[in-house]
């Protein structure tokens, strides 16, 4: 009994260094983690070693469409070349056969023009293969990730699993600690620009996702 | 896949599949304010494209004062050239917070392969990359391409070859038929040419039957181009030798002719009839309206990209005539061939596209009697004032006595300077040595230089007095973006023109170089073995483009504010190509005054 709970205590100390989640998603990953051993995403749950996050950045749009940027960086690159840009339709909407409705084309050409596939389970584990174990980051992470998680469950049966940062919760911090009695209201384009990052266009996801992994970079700088 | 500009050079020189490759292959990195972005030494994994922030090259050998040596800034390049060496020669540092887009090594080594104009861009040197800008700038150009670009064989007639026993009046029912302005007879192996003027002259003025051979009244002394050179180059012969027609010769065999007025005809716009305009001037009034529209001849060609020195070429040929136009309008005819005027400093080098001080001065035969010579000259120097060029500051124009001699004074003068060899003499030294005859007996001045060679290139000891004033300014690698007012710019003149000139001036003393334009000079020494071809022609390259630059900037200040000129050129107003073009003009330069300071010791004055 005691040995069982030593070892628990230890698997607990091993994922609280990484995950930053509450106790519930704690025990939930460690049960996906064992139910998904014997399945082809098992590493998925593995923790990861190396030095690179995931910079991500998704839009949901009206009737389903949705579109995803995932841009690999370290403390020192962006790589933007390898970055995964995708936009998926809903399976109704590509089993119709039909054009987009304009809604759907205006959406797909404002946040991600360069691939355009359907929301099933191939693509999907396409970008959750992309993703790995790389811990991931966002602005506002929690809202970005919730359509994306929703699609994982209902095609692949589990959410991402990885480890998380929350841009917007960081940068709060940073501000905190700077001027302590002044709340300002923050997005992701006025955090940009108060640290000076030279992107112009915030529109696509892929600028989002590069502009969050600029960000990062800079906080992380700021803190050494 | 990142939006990243790739308008400019080198990226013009890919597809747009080329184009596309590289922003799917680029990569992004942040570096903070003194970070070390390649270290000296380190292998070039990637090229580094600016997207904001400012970087410097540093050379960590050198002392902290001198070791900066390169800076860019966004929208610049660097790293290629450690992969393509595979290893960084120099350190790069992050000046400020850097934004670089980073383009792969594999990715960079695949376009070069691919794209060889791209390749080639980085492997080229200078005069490559200025022939670079030069095409781009034609392409903005509207009118550009037909007139710069075209040869004398796109503009040449069809030749009329006589027998050379042809009588007057054959002649003129052939020239009739054939629409022909001129022909061409043979005699023995000399080819000449007769003019409709000359078979009127023989006809009326000379009183010849029509059966007389037009053999006797050819000329036999043709003005030639080749065909592959530039009808540019045609137009500046005519000018050169007051004649209205050349003849193309390839491989000694005859091409055919081009005809001023097929020129002209070619050259339209009003701007280029400048020349015309000064030969048919008959008064001082119409010259002198010919005179001043030398500024938008100017203007056009630059507009339109001609290449430097094709354009200093006919702006001094113009210059030339005008100025020996005024002389005519002004002395007397039978001192002609007895005295010699001669135009020097920027002027006697070719090199002055606007007009600046006038520098000039007269050589007079020993035996010469010309009692009123003082307000002859007198009224030449306001004649010139009147056409336009300003009267000169030091005083060294025909009008002060000091500068007008016969050869045995200047040769008294040139011994004086030589053995006194201030600064003052050495300036006068300099001066004299860049004389160019422009009116009269050039003979005269040949006899001047040789006593000026005479003196001058065996004298090691007046050679490195010559050659110092060259270390006199230094030159500004250092103060690319950290001026304390960017507005105020580099001195192109002091930091890039002057060592050249002056450098090139000494060395084709030392070597005996009668040519008198730098370029020319350059030619002559790359010819004489004292220079190598790749670095004359380098250093050709820089000195252009300080000139042009210098040039546009007067240009766009003469036009803004009257007359206030300044050589001062900002860095952040060029583009990014032509930042890394001065950049390696400057490079050279500074590569140039060690080799002066090695050849002529001056390294310890």
């Amino acid at each position: 009994m005691t040995g069982a709970l030593m070892s628990y205590m230890a698997l607990l100390d091993r994922h609280v260094t990484f995950f930053n989640g509450s106790l519930r998603t704690l025990l939930r990953r460690e049960s996906d983690r064992r139910r998904y051993a014997n399945s082809p995403y098992a590493w998925l749950f593995q923790p990861y070693m190396g030095e690179e996050l995931i910079a991500l950045a998704c839009h949901a749009g009206r009737s389903g469409i949705f579109s995803v940027a995932a841009v690999p960086f370290t403390q020192q690159a962006i790589k933007t070349s390898d970055a995964y840009v995708m936009t998926l339709l809903p399976s109704e909407t590509a089993a119709r056969q039909t054009s987009l409705v304009p809604s759907q084309r205006q959406h797909q050409l404002q946040h991600a023009p360069q691939r355009t596939e359907v929301m099933d389970e191939t693509n999907l584990s396409e970008l959750v293969a992309h993703i790995g174990n790389r811990p991931i980051l966002g602005w506002g992470l929690r809202r970005q990730l919730s359509g994306l998680n929703r699609a994982l469950n209902a095609h692949l049966g589990f959410a991402l699993p990885n480890a998380q940062v929350d841009l917007d919760l960081l940068n709060r911090r940073e501000l905190r600690r700077r001027q302590p009695y002044v709340d300002p209201p923050t997005n992701l384009r006025h955090a940009a620009a108060r640290y000076r990052i030279p992107l112009h266009s915030f529109s696509s996801v892929l600028d989002q996702a590069t502009a969050s992994a600029l960000l990062y970079q800079r906080l992380q700088r700021l803190v050494d | 896949m990142v939006e990243v500009d790739l308008s400019q050079p080198p990226f013009t020189l890919l597809d747009e599949a080329g184009r596309e490759h590289v922003r799917r292959g680029m990569d992004m990195a942040y570096f903070d304010r003194d970070e070390v972005i390649l270290e000296t030494g380190q292998a070039g994994e990637y090229v580094f494209l600016i997207h904001k922030g400012e970087v410097a090259e540093v050379d960590p050998t050198l002392p902290s004062s001198t070791a900066r040596i390169g800076h860019y800034t966004a929208g610049d390049l660097f790293g290629a050239i450690s992969i393509i060496n595979g290893k960084s020669r120099y350190r790069f540092i992050a000046e400020q917070e850097c934004l670089c887009y980073l383009l792969p090594k594999v990715l960079f080594q695949q376009l070069c392969r691919t794209y060889s104009e791209f390749n080639d861009f980085f492997r080229q040197s200078l005069a490559h990359k200025a022939r670079l800008l030069t095409e781009k700038r034609a392409e903005g150009g509207v009118t550009m391409a037909g007139f710069m670009l075209a040869r004398a064989s796109e503009c040449m007639r069809e030749p009329l070859l006589m027998e050379a026993k042809t009588d007057i009046a054959g002649a003129v029912r052939e020239l009739n038929a054939s629409h022909a302005d001129s022909l061409l007879v043979r005699r023995d192996d000399a080819l000449g040419v007769v003019t409709k003027t000359d078979l009127l002259n023989a006809l009326v003025l000379d009183g010849l039957p029509q059966s007389c051979p037009v053999v006797d009244i050819a000329h036999f002394s043709l003005v030639t181009v080749a065909p592959t050179q530039y009808l540019f180059e045609a137009l500046v012969q005519m000018t050169r030798h007051k004649v209205s027609r050349v003849v193309v010769i390839e491989r000694e065999a005859l091409k055919g002719v081009v005809e001023l007025t097929d020129v002209l005809s070619y050259f339209s716009s009003r701007s280029y009839v400048v020349s015309l305009q000064v030969e048919q001037a008959n008064d001082l009034e119409s010259l002198s309206t010919a005179s001043h529209r030398t500024p938008e001849l100017v203007n056009a060609l630059m507009a339109q990209g001609v290449k430097l020195r094709f354009a200093m070429d006919l702006l001094a040929a113009l210059n030339g005539r005008i100025i020996n136009k005024a002389w005519q309008f002004t002395v007397d005819e039978r001192y002609f061939g007895d005295s010699c005027m001669m135009v020097m400093g920027s002027e006697g080098r070719g090199e002055q596209m606007l007009k600046t001080d006038q520098d000039n001065g007269l050589i007079l035969d020993d035996d010469l009697e010309w009692p009123d010579i003082q307000s002859d000259m007198q009224r030449l120097t306001d004649t010139l004032v009147k056409l336009g060029y300003p009267p000169c500051p030091g005083n060294i124009m025909v009008s002060n006595p000091e500068w007008v001699g016969t050869v045995s004074q200047w040769t008294n003068r040139i011994a004086h300077w030589v053995e006194a060899r201030d600064g003052d003499s050495l300036m006068k030294l300099a001066i004299m040595l860049d004389a160019h005859a422009v009116a009269g007996n050039p003979v005269l001045l040949e006899r001047v230089r040789n006593v000026l060679f005479e003196y001058g290139s065996k004298d090691e000891l007046l050679l490195s007095y010559f050659a110092r004033t060259v270390l006199r300014f230094s030159t500004p690698l250092t103060l690319f973006g950290s001026l304390k007012k960017p507005q105020h710019g580099i001195d192109i003149k002091k930091g890039g023109i002057f060592p050249i000139v002056h450098g090139v001036r000494v060395m084709a003393l030392e070597r005996r170089i009668t040519a008198t334009s730098t370029l020319d000079r350059l030619d002559a020494l790359a010819e004489d073995g004292r220079l190598k071809r790749r670095f004359a022609d380098d250093l050709g390259e820089a000195l252009a483009l300080f000139t042009e630059l210098r040039l546009r900037q007067q240009l766009a200040q003469e036009s803004a504010n009257g007359h206030k000129r300044s050589d001062r050129v900002v860095v952040q107003e060029l583009s990014s190509l032509e930042r890394d073009l001065l950049r390696e003009a400057l490079h050279i330069v500074k590569d140039f005054k060690q080799r002066l300071s090695h050849r002529y010791h001056l390294e310890y004055s």
